[in-house]
């Protein structure tokens, strides 16, 4: 047999030949010296890739300097640029208020007189195009039809004030055309092969990506709006439902959560060192016994991210794909992480079931389970 | 397989988000674009027809996501203005000696990951992230008999330019403290 070349080594020490031919080269290696050599050589150059991209994962703790009081240096327009993001939210967060108020001032009148008296009170505030014929549209066409419409209108809104309404637009405009045409090169091979004709011309920025995103918060705050009144006789377009529904169902995949209380009832207060009081083993192992929460400013937009905390005590690596969530003077905090498989917890101590918390429900991915909450409390930081 | 159940979905992110997610981060170095790019990645899986390999159509149309944003995005120089903006206003920051340790490293490793060719880089990303010999021949399009010289080049050069960035930063360091005594 001819010496092995490299590329057949690597391929027999990752396991990726045919027995036969596997075979052929282990007897090879053990009697030929030199490509014994060559083996042992491959398996070091194996294990010092895989430490080296492993290296890749490491989010050094320390690196993202400490937050500091904001000094002048930074702009003011930079301070409250609008990031497609909060635009996005700021829209749909207009319509889902607008919605209620105009369905909690009017419940019972009828579909003219509240339409007329309600879209003004909303639209005074800031004259933004997308709350009054959300409003409108859902009363006089009920809940199916406002859901499309929510996000067409705002097509003719004016430019600055309604920066959130062009995110809507495009939102709007991308989703109707994802659906409408199926642009990927790739749904239309047979193929298999897949190639991305798509994306070329799918960038007028981010922004619509984004924004597409959060195409079904907004238009799912109409109905709620309508829920109260009119029934809903009309349908969306049936492509668009389905669409955002494997949206939504895809970002509520993406978050897992699990909550904990403060020990000693007190509001817990970030940023700072916290400890997990518990007794038995988490199944959501990427909360360690001690961590830090800290709200980091990157890139113009802040986040809200958990750190391990070292036996020093000292803020040590982020923890990737992990946030928190905290309502201010809340005892109550929401861990959430991206893991694939929504953990199921069980935090279970003699202490806590003896106590009065009883059983409470926690939001565990997607489903509701009755388990003791953990408990946390301060520790001094380092 | 048809995609398209919100079952089907739901198995396809349960099995493939992270180590998706993870191959992402490697390759882009940014968790919140890699979060990005798969999310993409995933609604293309339900808008398609039927898949045959789940697993090397998710990562081959991941990395061609990541292909065309690369060609013209301009998300990561504005990052890295930013970061050298923030790195100048917080120079007094000292970080702990072993995170420092760490953020070397991994700088390291990305400069070396990035001497690679894209192919290798990304046949070797996806076989750490256990695709197989012909999974990563489908997602990109090279013979199975190829992956193997494939990764043994990636996984060599990989070594080699990570310990020569390694030598030139003991060199460079020496140099330093020599020249301030």
């Amino acid at each position: 047999m001819q010496h092995l070349d490299e590329g057949t080594i690597h391929a027999w020490l990752d396991g990726a030949l045919p027995p036969e031919q596997a075979a052929d080269v282990e007897r090879h290696a053990r009697t030929c010296s030199e490509c014994a050599t060559l083996v042992a050589d491959a398996r070091g150059v194996i294990a010092g890739a895989a430490r080296i991209v492993s290296a890749l994962d490491d989010v050094p703790g320390g690196v993202i300097p400490a937050r500091q009081p904001h000094t002048s240096t930074r702009s003011l327009w930079r301070t409250l640029r609008l990031t497609p993001f909060r635009a996005a939210l700021a829209a749909s967060l207009m319509v889902a208020v607008a919605s209620l108020l105009v369905v909690r001032n009017a419940p019972e009148a009828k579909p003219d007189t509240a339409t007329a008296s309600a879209a003004p009170a909303v639209a005074s505030p800031a004259p933004t195009r997308p709350a009054e014929p959300a409003v409108n549209v859902a009363k006089e066409t009920g809940r199916a039809e406002a859901a499309s419409k929510v996000v067409d209108v705002p097509r003719a809104a004016p430019k600055p004030p309604a920066r959130a309404s062009a995110f809507a637009e495009a939102a709007a405009v991308d989703s109707a055309k994802a659906v409408a045409k199926p642009t990927s090169v790739l749904a239309e091979s047979k193929d298999q092969k897949p190639t991305v004709g798509e994306s070329a011309n799918s960038r007028p920025a981010e922004a619509k990506a984004r924004a597409a995103d959060l195409a079904p918060v907004v238009a799912t705050s109409a109905p709620r709006a309508a829920a109260g009144g009119a029934p809903a006789p009309m349908a969306p377009p049936a492509a668009n439902v389905e669409r955002d529904a494997l949206r939504r169902e895809v970002m509520k995949l993406q978050q897992a959560s699990f909550v904990a209380l403060s020990a000693d009832d007190r509001p817990i207060q970030p940023p700072g060192c916290f400890q997990l009081l518990r007794d038995s083993v988490s199944r959501l192992p990427q909360i360690p016994e001690r961590f830090s929460l800290e709200l980091v400013d990157e890139s113009g937009e802040h986040r809200n991210i958990v750190r391990a905390v070292n036996t020093a005590g000292r803020p040590d690596s982020i923890i990737a794909g992990m946030t928190w969530r905290l309502m201010p003077g809340s005892t109550q905090l929401e861990l959430l992480s991206n893991a694939p498989s929504a953990p199921t917890m069980s935090f279970r101590s003699p202490a806590t079931a003896q106590s009065n918390l009883g059983a409470r429900k926690a939001v565990v991915g997607s489903t509701l389970q009755s388990v003791n909450l953990p408990r946390i409390s301060r520790v001094e930081c380092r | 397989m048809r995609v398209a159940s919100v079952n089907d979905v739901d198995r396809l992110f349960r099995e493939y988000h992270q180590p998706l997610v993870r191959y992402l981060t490697r390759r882009l170095g940014d968790r919140d674009w890699a979060e990005e790019v798969a999310q993409e990645t995933f609604l293309r899986a339900v808008r398609q027809e039927s898949i045959v390999s789940e697993r090397s159509w998710l990562f081959a149309v991941a990395t061609n996501l990541v292909r065309d944003e690369a060609r013209k995005d301009i998300r990561r120089r504005r990052r890295l203005e930013l970061l050298r903006e923030q790195a100048r206003a917080d120079e007094a920051v000292d970080p702990e000696p072993l995170s420092l340790e760490r953020a070397e490293e991994a700088a390291l490793a990305r400069k070396a990951l990035d001497q690679l060719t894209e192919r290798d880089r990304e046949a070797l990303l996806m076989r750490e992230e256990g695709l197989d010999y012909t999974e990563i021949a489908n997602a990109l399009e090279l013979s199975v008999s190829s992956v193997g010289t494939t990764l043994a080049r990636a996984r060599r050069r990989l070594v080699e330019a990570y310990e020569s960035l390694q030598g030139e930063g003991a060199r460079s360091s020496a140099r330093g403290s020599h020249a301030a005594s």
